[in-house]
């Protein structure tokens, strides 16, 4: 490896000292200005060649939506992005323009039941926001209360800047901000708050805020700290998949994993889904449910196949009625 | 801090670009960072209008220094710090003069480590044989250019009356190349630049 790293250099450095010797006989006035851009341009076509690999790791912002088109259902939610890319993109023409634009303030509150996506989607927030350039690296924190509130007095302030710290250039995700305001009156959560919302109004420029948490739960939170919902623009709501839906995303999960659905391991999971929502109502866990069933599904195929001498490709890749419960 | 530098042949106004793109960024005393020819460094402050006095003449090799200005530019959200080099201009052949020599090494040194490179051509002079009309180094400067990327070409002195045809000329030679027609003299186009530096930067 360090061989490979010390012939690397030692290209670099021969290249470098040939650069130089150019420019030496250009000043010395043996090679014309033209025969020293004919090496340049040879020069960089090598340069292309390495730069290319840099490039693909960059994200076209079409790649992502793509993948975002590939989610299912969120329909709300997708128009919602369109919006948002629209607004960015007018909102610099406007100011190429000279017209008054206002700064982009992308910060955004997630309301939704559990497993409705909005994890998923705030991943694909910042590297939409990165490929739009409007974040600078696109990444994504993901902090809850107890990497935001601090044990003594003074601490939450610190923790929280620490966060922030970390997330500059990119989203902080606050799963179940609700419970910030949770505590009390003597609850350092609140310090929290406070420190937050100084922290998005100096960041505002390379940082977006994203809170999340459950529908009833956020109004409430939101309602008990009244200065909070004017500064966040954006507001998605998540709803919940219909079980047609779920089935759906079963189904891309199971593909994902190259397994397949038997007709009637999907009736039967069509059953689960549609007894646990009249049992437990839309808090079954949504999308997160039908990955847990699925992974069960999964092991369960894996013990029936166990013993069995011979297995099939069709054997290795099907999931059947017994393998969901 | 990455760098913009604006090449192009002698007499052809990158100086005048130079200054006036500073000023219309809202520099009104530029700060002047001069890597001189003999390897020093010099660091000056002047006024606009004696910067425009000092600097710009009529005849070529007017400047022989690398002349850096920083400037702020607006990039997407926010704004970002950016140096704008200033050149000497380039020639066909070899000239007999080792300053001028040395000082066009040292434009290509810095045109190298420059993430933009802004092609200054004057267009009223576009198919005349004269000293800044277009010749084989533009094109070879082009082709240079559109290989290594962030480069477009800045059709300077527009205010002239003869300029309109020679802009077509310019559009016909280079078709694959952005070119933004700019007037050092009357500010105009400056937005153009001024978009497509916060693009590549």
């Amino acid at each position: 490896m360090t061989k490979k790293i010390d012939s690397i250099n030692n290209n670099n450095y021969c290249k470098n000292e040939d650069v130089k010797g150019k420019y030496n006989s250009f000043e010395k006035g043996n090679i014309s200005t033209n025969e020293f851009f004919d090496y340049l341009i040879l020069q960089s076509k090598d340069l292309q060649g390495e730069s290319k690999d840099t490039k693909s790791n960059e994200e076209s912002i079409e790649e992502i939506l793509i993948s975002l088109e590939a989610l299912i259902g969120l329909e709300k939610v997708k128009s919602l992005v369109e919006e948002i890319l629209a607004y960015t993109d007018i909102q610099r023409k406007r100011k190429a323009e000279g017209l008054n634009a206002d700064s982009l303030v992308l910060h955004m509150i997630f309301k939704g039941n559990p497993g409705t996506g909005k994890t998923t989607v705030a991943r694909l927030m910042g590297r939409v926001f990165r490929a739009k350039g409007v974040l600078s690296s696109g990444h994504m924190i993901e902090v809850e209360r107890a990497d935001l509130v601090g044990e003594y007095i003074g601490h939450t302030a610190l923790r929280v800047r620490e966060q922030v710290k970390h997330a500059l250039g990119g989203i902080l995700f606050i799963d179940e901000a609700y419970s910030l305001a949770r505590g009390g009156e003597k609850d350092f959560g609140k310090e929290a708050i406070d420190a937050l919302v100084k922290a998005m109004e100096d960041h505002k420029n390379n940082l977006v805020l994203i809170l999340a948490g459950y529908q009833e739960e956020m109004e409430n939170f939101l309602k008990i700290n009244p200065g909070l919902r004017s500064r966040f623009p954006i507001h998605m709501e998540f709803e919940d998949y219909s079980i047609e839906e779920l089935v759906e995303i079963a189904d891309s999960m199971v593909s994902e994993r190259e397994y397949t659905l038997s007709l009637s391991a999907r009736a039967k999971l069509y059953q689960i889904l549609s007894q646990k929502r009249i049992r437990e109502g839309v808090h079954s866990g949504n999308a997160r449910l039908v990955r847990n069933l699925i992974e069960g599904a999964i092991r369960r195929h894996a013990v029936r196949l166990k013993d069995k001498s011979k297995c099939t490709r069709d054997d290795l890749m099907t999931l059947m009625r017994e393998d969901f419960k | 801090m990455e760098s913009c530098i604006l090449m192009g042949k002698p007499n052809v106004g990158k100086t005048s670009f130079f200054l006036s793109f500073a000023s219309y960024l809202g520099v009104s005393k530029c700060q002047l960072l001069f890597r001189g020819v003999d390897g020093g460094i010099q660091r000056q402050a002047y006024g606009m209008d004696i910067a425009r006095k000092y600097f710009i003449s009529s005849s070529p090799f007017k400047t022989k220094d690398v002349c850096e200005i920083h400037l702020t530019i607006p990039v997407y959200k926010g704004t970002q710090e950016l140096k704008l080099l200033d050149t000497g201009g380039l020639m066909d052949g070899i000239h007999k003069d080792p300053h001028v020599r040395k000082s066009m090494a040292m434009s290509l040194q810095s045109m190298e480590q420059a993430k933009i490179l802004l092609h200054v051509m004057d267009t009223s002079n576009v198919s005349s044989n004269q000293i800044n009309s277009i010749s084989h180094i533009d094109d070879q400067l082009n082709q240079y250019g559109r290989k290594r990327g962030g480069y477009c070409i800045l059709a300077n002195k527009m205010d002239l009356e003869e300029s309109k045809e020679g802009l077509n000329q310019l559009q016909r030679r280079y078709p694959d190349t952005y070119i933004i027609p700019v007037s050092a003299v009357t500010q105009a186009g400056f937005k153009e630049v001024k978009m497509f530096v916060g693009r590549n930067i």
